[in-house]
């Protein structure tokens, strides 16, 4: 009976302690990227990636760096602009939203992290 | 005895009531704008003729467009607001009648200067869409800023707006006749949904003609 209550427990614990949902990062994502992203981060064709789609492979640091300089590839004909305003915490729950819900990923980019990258962006 | 009489009675009552009920999504679509009476004949409003240059630079008319339904907008290839989701939700109508010899999609750059026939054609391949059935028009300024408003979609520059000009997301769907027959709002996808069962609907006329 003890044990299988402690089972319990520890099972709402661990539910509730694995729910990282980023709402800071969510509430910004739709105010600050969806309009081209798409709300749901499926981009729009070859013109606006598909943010759904970076997969576990990718740098999410980085995502840092076109935030605050914005990013154009030498073959496409669009360019993300800067995005200005947004704090260190700002970007780096952005950047675990776009991680963790839309790719489904497990960790995150600590802030340290996204505090280090920073600095390092300045082109 | 007396409830076979009422399944008889609740029988009239259905039918009654379910063949009173219009469908209004059947039969053919309205309209838009008002009808002037040339001798004695009342004509529907129909968008002025046309000239404007594509994608590949070839001059594309209202004449080379008769053969076609087609759902049009206005847009530039650099706006950061609302482009992006309308050409996610034009995107859905391509792919829907892409096949369909009778139909075809026609964006209009309100950034004639930036959106040059070539930046258009790129554009169009980063979409991955074909270009023979999305038309990507560009041309005079004050002619494409006019033509929006023949579409009833509003364009104007202005200063303060992202980008400079400031234009709606209302997407129009045009019969052979240069008649303006439905919309809906770009950024809406529901709105687009049922724009999706108005095309049907026009393309049903044809059928049956
Ligand atoms: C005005 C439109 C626009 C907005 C707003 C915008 N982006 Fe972008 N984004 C783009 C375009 C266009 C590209 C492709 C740039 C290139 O590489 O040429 C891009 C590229 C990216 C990439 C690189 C994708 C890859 O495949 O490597 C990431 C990540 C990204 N954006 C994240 C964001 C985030 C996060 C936000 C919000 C804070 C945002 N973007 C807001 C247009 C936009």
């Amino acid at each position: 009976m003890r044990r299988s209550s402690i089972l319990i427990i520890s099972f709402f614990l661990f539910l509730a302690c694995n729910h990282n949902t980023y709402k800071q990062g969510k509430v910004l994502y739709e105010s600050n990227c969806a309009q081209c992203h798409m709300p749901d981060g499926s981009g729009v064709g070859d013109l606006y990636p598909a943010l759904s789609q970076l997969g576990p492979d990718y740098n999410y640091s980085l995502i840092s760096c076109y935030i605050i300089n914005g990013k154009k590839s030498e073959n496409s004909i669009l360019e993300m602009v800067a995005i200005k305003g947004l704090s260190d915490i700002e970007i780096n729950n952005i950047i675990n939203y776009v991680r963790s819900e839309m790719n489904d990923l497990e960790g995150e980019v600590s802030i340290a992290d996204t505090r280090k990258q920073i600095p390092e962006c300045v082109q | 005895m007396k409830s076979n009489i009422y399944t008889i009675i609740i029988v009239c009552v259905i039918t009654i009531i379910t063949s009173c009920k219009q469908d209004e999504k059947v039969g053919p679509l309205p309209y838009y704008g008002e009808k002037t009476v040339v001798n004695g004949d009342s004509i529907h409003y129909q968008i002025p003729e046309f000239k404007f240059f594509d994608q590949d630079s070839n001059a594309v008319t209202s004449k080379d467009m008769d053969k076609y339904i087609y759902v049009t907008d206005f847009f530039f290839t650099t706006c950061p607001s609302i482009c992006p989701v309308v050409k996610k939700q034009m995107l859905r109508i391509y792919d829907k009648y892409k096949d369909n010899p009778k139909f075809k999609l026609v964006s209009h750059t309100l950034d004639p200067k930036r959106d040059t026939a070539e930046k258009l054609k790129k554009y169009a391949e980063k979409l991955n869409v074909s270009t023979d059935k999305w038309i990507f028009l560009t041309g005079d300024k004050d002619s494409l800023i006019d033509m929006s408003a023949n579409y009833f979609i509003s364009a104007y520059e202005d200063e303060d707006a992202p980008g400079g000009i400031d234009h709606s997301g209302l997407v129009v769907l045009v019969d052979t006749n240069r008649n303006v027959r439905a919309s809906a709002q770009g950024t809406d996808p529901d709105d687009i949904t049922e724009l999706l069962s108005d095309i049907d609907r026009l393309l049903k006329e044809y059928e049956t003609q």
